[in-house]
């Protein structure tokens, strides 16, 4: 049987036998030789052992640092008698097989080791060491044949088997160190990063500049382990604030940056002045010297427009100004349509007034026409003329019931929205009348004030004061009367 | 005859000059049934019929005098009331006035008719003399005639009463007393 032999450093880690079943090789746990490496030199299932062509062959399983043979990364590497191969720390190597068993060749060619199956839960406690195999059925002897252990030869030539045997090991095993470079500076690489520098540098470094002197990486790993720890920095000394520049200091600088014309930077410092001290008078003298020396920006480039195309009257267009641009053409047209239509939602409204004023704005500002606006404006107008008419009829009922305030606001109103609208002699009537019945209400406040019942007189007093002028003598008298009683 | 012609012209138009006398206010040339004057310093005088008894008011009755007759009822009497105002009344209200004294004595008397205001000036102002007829307690109808006549803040109402069917002898001795009606001084002038 084929046996696998695993050395970390120069002691023995594992052995396994092989047979053709495929041997998994990592890290994990899961795999069917453990290499721990808390390094990670070794990935989790770094490599497989295959059966091929009657010989084992290690196989990379895309492992990160791959397998390393005679200082070369391979892919896979036949595991003869005199090949080692390096798999992060460990190094494997196919022991010498035993002298020929019967029954032991049999079952290498026809029987599998079982593959170790971990339990659920923590790993082994051999902590990786590849576990036994389980015994294998013993095949009964058939009946008549004397065993190998009961007859005096056999034990002769397992003695001479086994001498033969311990001398090719140690032989094959000291070819194995003499002519076969073990070192992997990956390996080494990985655990001089670990912090295992005097492993890496027996294992791997050493070896490698033996084999090599001028090996630049194992150079560059030695130097690496080799190299002083850094020392520690001394203790930062207490750190000292620089004192701020004073109010002066900025101001100098400020001054200076002005005659070298940097004048922003200089405002920012005279405004960080001002804002300490906004009395500064040399701040704000700098300050005004700043400003000055800042150039004004540049004005936007005014993009070229073309001069405006008159649209006709009817579509809402409007005589283009001098030299004026479509763009401004535009603008204008464009208020000129919204103030249009806005009358004329007035004018829906019934808001006659207010739309035949707007209206004949419009009317004067485009004296040749504009849209329907002759149209409107006539019928804004008839309603201006409509609710005259009906303001003076208002009028009349408010001076038939005595209303005079009322009747002659109304009269006035209805003269306002037409001109034509005679209202004087109404309105004079209503003042003839107001004069009338002030006076009379004059001489009954007075009357009712010397009979002493002054809430009449109050009353009538009152009165006197809506009817009556105040340039009426007894207008006086009933404010004069009204203050009296209210004491 | 020239001369009597002459007269008697000038008679007629002495006698045209002068207002119509008035029926309810005048005295009487030689009245032989009126007292001496009463006088009230400060205030009035007035000359009330003779032999009438006097009844000394409250309140907002000065007095009364009444007529002494036979029988209970039947005779005449004067009853003079006063009110104080709160200002003097402005001559020029008196109309106004008139007018409210009418509707205060419909007020008080509903019982009474034929009411009449007329404004009428007197030897201290204007006053108003409102008349009307009201119902005995007995039988028949009295006539009352009141005169109401401000003097400064004072409203002197000057109430004559007398039966409507012998109304004729009494005009004369209400003229009399009313016309007699002037206010003094404190001195009595």
């Amino acid at each position: 049987m084929a046996k696998l032999l695993i050395f970390r450093g120069e002691a023995m880690h594992a052995e396994v036998e092989l047979t053709d079943r495929t041997v998994r090789v990592g890290r994990s746990p899961e795999d069917d030789v453990v290499l721990p490496d808390p390094s990670k030199g070794v990935s989790r299932t770094h490599a497989e052992i295959r059966f091929e062509g009657g010989r084992y062959v290690l196989v990379d399983h895309q492992s990160q640092n791959g397998i390393w043979v005679a200082g070369s990364r391979v892919a896979s590497v036949a595991l003869e008698r005199d090949v080692v191969a390096s798999v992060g720390p460990y190094r494997l190597m196919m022991e010498a097989p035993p002298a020929a068993d019967p029954v032991s060749a049999t079952d290498a060619q026809t029987e599998m080791i079982p593959r170790v199956e971990h339990p659920p839960g923590p790993p082994p406690a051999n902590d990786g060491r590849v576990p036994k195999p389980a015994p294998r059925p013993r095949v009964p002897d058939p009946p008549g044949v004397r065993r190998w252990y009961e007859q005096p030869r056999g034990w002769a030539v397992i003695g001479a088997a086994a001498l033969l045997i311990a001398a090719s090991a140690f032989a094959v095993y000291k070819l194995a160190r003499t002519s076969q470079p073990t070192f992997d500076l990956v390996a080494a690489k990985a655990m001089v990063d670990a912090g295992n520098c005097q492993q890496a540098m027996v294992e791997h470094i050493d070896p490698a500049l033996g084999a090599n002197p001028n090996d630049a990486t194992a150079l560059e790993l030695k130097r690496t382990c080799t190299a002083p720890p850094p020392t520690p920095e001394p203790p930062a000394a207490p750190s000292v604030v620089p004192p701020l520049p004073t109010a002066t200091q900025q101001l100098d600088e400020a001054e200076t940056l002005i005659a070298a014309k940097d004048c922003p930077k200089a405002l920012e410092k005279i405004n960080g002045v001002l804002g300490a001290e906004p009395d500064n008078e040399r701040a704000k003298g700098l300050a005004a010297q700043a400003n000055a020396c800042i150039a004004p920006p540049a004005p936007p480039r005014v993009q070229a427009d073309p001069l405006a195309v008159k649209r006709p009257p009817a579509e809402g267009g409007l005589e283009p100004l001098p030299k004026e641009t479509q763009n401004d053409y535009q603008k204008r047209m464009d208020a000129l349509r919204a103030r249009y239509d806005n009358a004329v939602s007035m004018l829906q409204r019934r808001a006659y007034v207010q739309a035949a004023r707007e209206l004949d704005q419009i009317r004067k500002e485009v004296p040749g026409g504009y849209l329907e606006l002759a149209q409107r404006l006539d019928a804004a107008r008839s309603g201006v003329r409509e609710e005259a008419r009906r303001s003076f009829d208002a009028a009349r009922a408010a001076e038939d019931r005595g209303d005079f305030d009322d009747a002659t606001e109304a009269y006035r109103r209805a003269r306002d929205l037409d001109p034509s609208m005679k209202v004087d002699e109404p309105l004079q009537r209503i003042a003839d009348q107001k004069m009338l019945l002030g006076g009379k209400k004059c001489a009954e406040g007075k009357m009712e004030f010397s009979y002493g019942n002054n809430a009449a007189a109050v009353a009538a007093f009152q009165e006197v004061l809506k009817l009556l002028p105040p340039s009426d003598p007894c207008y006086a008298t009933a404010k004069e009367r009204l203050a009296q009683l209210r004491k | 005859m020239c001369l009597l012609v002459l007269a008697c012209l000038v008679q007629f138009t002495y006698a045209g000059a002068q207002d119509a006398p008035d029926a309810w206010y005048g005295r009487q040339v030689k009245p032989k049934n009126m007292d001496r004057p009463r006088v009230f310093p400060g205030a009035f005088s007035v000359e009330l019929p003779k032999d009438w008894q006097v009844i000394s008011g409250h309140a907002g009755t000065i007095f009364s005098v009444v007529e002494k007759t036979r029988q209970s009822e039947g005779g005449a009497h004067v009853t003079l009331e006063y009110l104080r105002l709160q200002a003097p009344l402005d001559p020029e209200l008196i109309s106004g006035a008139g007018e409210r004294e009418l509707k205060v004595l419909q007020a008080l008397e509903p019982g009474g008719k034929q009411f009449t205001s007329q404004v009428k000036k007197g030897t201290f102002g204007p006053f108003i003399v409102i008349q009307y007829n009201r119902p005995r307690s007995s039988a028949g109808e009295d006539r009352v005639i009141q005169y109401s006549m401000p003097v400064g803040t004072m409203m002197y109402r000057l109430i004559c009463v007398a039966p409507a069917a012998a109304l004729e002898k009494y005009r004369p001795v209400f003229a009399h007393v009313a016309a007699s009606f002037a206010p003094v001084g404190p001195s009595g002038s």
